[in-house]
């Protein structure tokens, strides 16, 4: 069904515009075929795609076992048989990086899925209620946000001790600042238009004010906040694996890995070169694509 | 303009406290004991109680928060478990390292923000852009720790240039700086250009171009100046995470900054330590925001007002 009448409808086929122009569309449809225009974000969101299903499938890609070790192939250079060469203890540096590819991607996954909730239920609260419930949360997300983040995860680690759960607490417990100070401020523009007032004058609850008429308005909002943020979280998993906070051996992370490379940099360069590519393609093909997926989605969030 | 002074002070001291007071819960709630850490197993639990009397530990919880804020505020956080010297001693030398590094980074960051933004700007949609453009993105999404080990593998040991680790050495702050400098002045570069992008299509800059103006002055003189506030917020917020990134840097060229010197005390339990780190820490951020909040306001009145 279109959106025009008959008459009008002729007259812009006449302009030039097909048919797939003029049908009705969703919010997202449109964002959908203003982000397939984008090459680059597609050529990134291809690479996520083939780099998760490694991930997923990393027993079945991996052409060694990323815990074998090999004392006789210790600190081997890159080879057709190695193709990254092999760590201190001989594992293949190949197959630990795939392995290390599951630990990124699980990082930036879960971490979102904490901070989002917990920013939207407190950001909605802030800016829907206003007054004392807007003060006291924004004081905390203002405290918090005053802990640089690295003496914050320092905290952590030191209370619960170092691990791939407790890396997700400690990004989890950060993250959710700045998606609830974005909803915050969407809701609050919100919170005053007439579909709000429509749906309290029929006597609609608070909550299904927010979950059901602001929630998701905010929620283009919500997607590119967290895509953006993905990049940074794998971050800073690499950067505590890296201080031997996060993932503990012989797991293999990709931070951890260029860590333990450091002690290696004379013998064999490329051990501490491949694991920071990884970080460098992936952290890369996200943000591109984030920043396609906010053009498309929510142009008013440019200087993001 | 006063009251505004006033009132973000004010803000700053509440943050303050409310560091501490977090600071103090959480090492209060972490398990293992300090004491026993300490004097590791051989000590016998009546050695164990006199220790514990003699650090405060045994007092009540409050009153050991509020001698802590007593101390605090007279400058006296007391003697660090493991190294017999006070806090204050050990956390300045750490200090001075990282706010050296931390500022020369800073400094970096914005010339090269400045002018690979402003380039990439003028040359908008040519292949300098896209170029500058493309490079920027790979430096935001490379680790800084990363470009650090690649710098030590080919500055320090191929070439030889520059010592990779430790201060004692010349030349020593030179990788630390340049690497974090990349890091964050590829970000701002990224922003650079979009601010100014925004400003060379304004009217203004027209007039301007059309009076004749070189071009010099127009970029100069109209553009960047515009441009001002929102470089202003950008540095800000850069310094507020470059105390981040220059703690993890220090860790990578082994130098005794307040990065290194929280984690060798978070991962020792030295209490008193960890606590003037953290204290350190938080002032300077809080500064570091005031300061940045307070320009905002002498620059743009709408700030101010509101």
């Amino acid at each position: 069904m279109g959106i025009f009448s008959k008459r009008r409808e002729m007259q812009l086929k006449d302009l030039g515009f097909t048919a797939e122009d003029l049908a009705s569309r969703t919010l997202y449809q449109d964002a959908w075929r203003r982000l397939k225009k984008n090459k680059l974000a597609m050529v990134c969101l291809f690479v996520i795609i083939v780099i998760a299903i490694v991930a997923i499938f990393a027993p079945l890609v991996a052409p060694y076992d990323p815990f074998e070790t090999d004392p006789f192939n210790r600190l081997q250079k890159p080879s057709a048989e190695h193709w990254c060469g092999t760590d201190d203890l001989g594992r293949d540096i190949f197959s630990r990086i795939i392995y290390g590819a599951r630990v990124s991607l699980l990082v930036g996954v879960v971490t979102e899925g904490i901070a989002v909730p917990i920013g939207i239920v407190l950001g909605c609260i802030a800016g829907y209620y206003g007054g004392w419930a807007d003060m006291i949360i924004s004081r905390i997300i203002e405290v918090l946000g005053s802990f640089p983040f690295i003496i914050f995860a320092l905290c952590v680690m030191f209370i619960i001790g170092p691990g791939i759960l407790n890396i997700f607490i400690a990004l989890g417990c950060i993250g959710w600042l700045g998606h609830a100070r974005q909803i915050r401020a969407a809701v609050i523009q919100l919170k005053n238009s007439e579909f709000v007032e429509a749906a309290k004058a029929s006597g609609a609850s608070d909550f299904d004010i927010i979950f059901k008429h602001l929630v998701p308005n905010c929620l283009a909002t919500v997607i590119v906040v967290a895509t953006i943020d993905i990049p940074s979280d794998i971050m800073f998993e690499a950067t505590l694996s890296f201080m031997g906070l996060g993932i503990q051996p012989p797991n293999p992370s990709w931070g951890s890995m260029i860590s333990e490379a450091q002690d290696y940099l004379r013998q064999v360069p490329s051990y501490s070169i491949f694991p920071g590519i990884a970080i460098m393609l992936l952290v890369l093909a996200f943000n591109n694509f984030g920043d396609g997926l906010r053009d498309a989605l929510d142009p008013k969030l440019k200087n993001l | 303009m006063a009251k505004y002074i006033a009132k973000r002070i004010g803000q700053a001291l509440i943050v303050m406290f409310l560091v501490s007071l977090l600071t103090f819960i959480m090492i209060n709630v972490a398990p293992g004991d300090p004491v026993a850490v300490m004097l590791e197993k051989q000590a016998d639990p009546e050695t164990i109680q006199r220790v514990r009397e003699q650090l405060g530990l045994d007092r009540p919880y409050h009153e050991q928060f509020i001698s802590f804020i007593k101390g605090a505020v007279t400058g006296d956080l007391g003697n660090s478990y493991f190294q017999k010297e006070p806090v204050t001693a050990i956390v300045g030398r750490g200090f001075v390292i990282t706010v050296q590094l931390g500022l020369l980074a800073l400094a970096l960051s914005v010339c090269i923000g400045l002018v690979v933004g402003t380039l990439a700007a003028l040359f908008r949609g040519t292949w300098i852009d896209h170029s500058l453009m493309f490079v920027a993105m790979l430096g935001i999404s490379a680790p800084a720790f990363w470009i650090a080990v690649l710098m030590q593998l080919y500055f320090g040991l191929k070439l030889g240039w520059f010592p990779i680790s430790g201060s004692e050495q010349a030349g020593w702050l030179v990788m630390p700086v340049i690497c974090l400098g990349i890091s964050y002045g590829a970000s701002s570069a990224r922003l650079v250009r979009t601010n100014m992008i925004e400003v060379l299509s304004q009217d203004y800059v027209r007039t301007a171009r059309s009076k004749g103006l070189n071009e010099f002055v127009v970029v100069g003189k109209h553009v960047l100046k515009n441009a001002g506030i929102s470089i202003i917020t950008l540095t800000g917020m850069q310094l507020r995470s470059l105390i981040s990134g220059a703690m993890v840097i220090e860790t990578v060229f082994s130098l005794r900054g307040l990065g290194s010197v929280s984690y060798a005390a978070i991962m020792s339990r030295d209490i008193p330590l960890v606590q003037g780190c953290v204290l350190y820490v938080a002032i300077v951020y809080v500064l570091v925001n005031l300061v940045v909040d307070l320009m905002y306001g002498v620059l743009d009145p709408r700030i101010r007002l509101s």
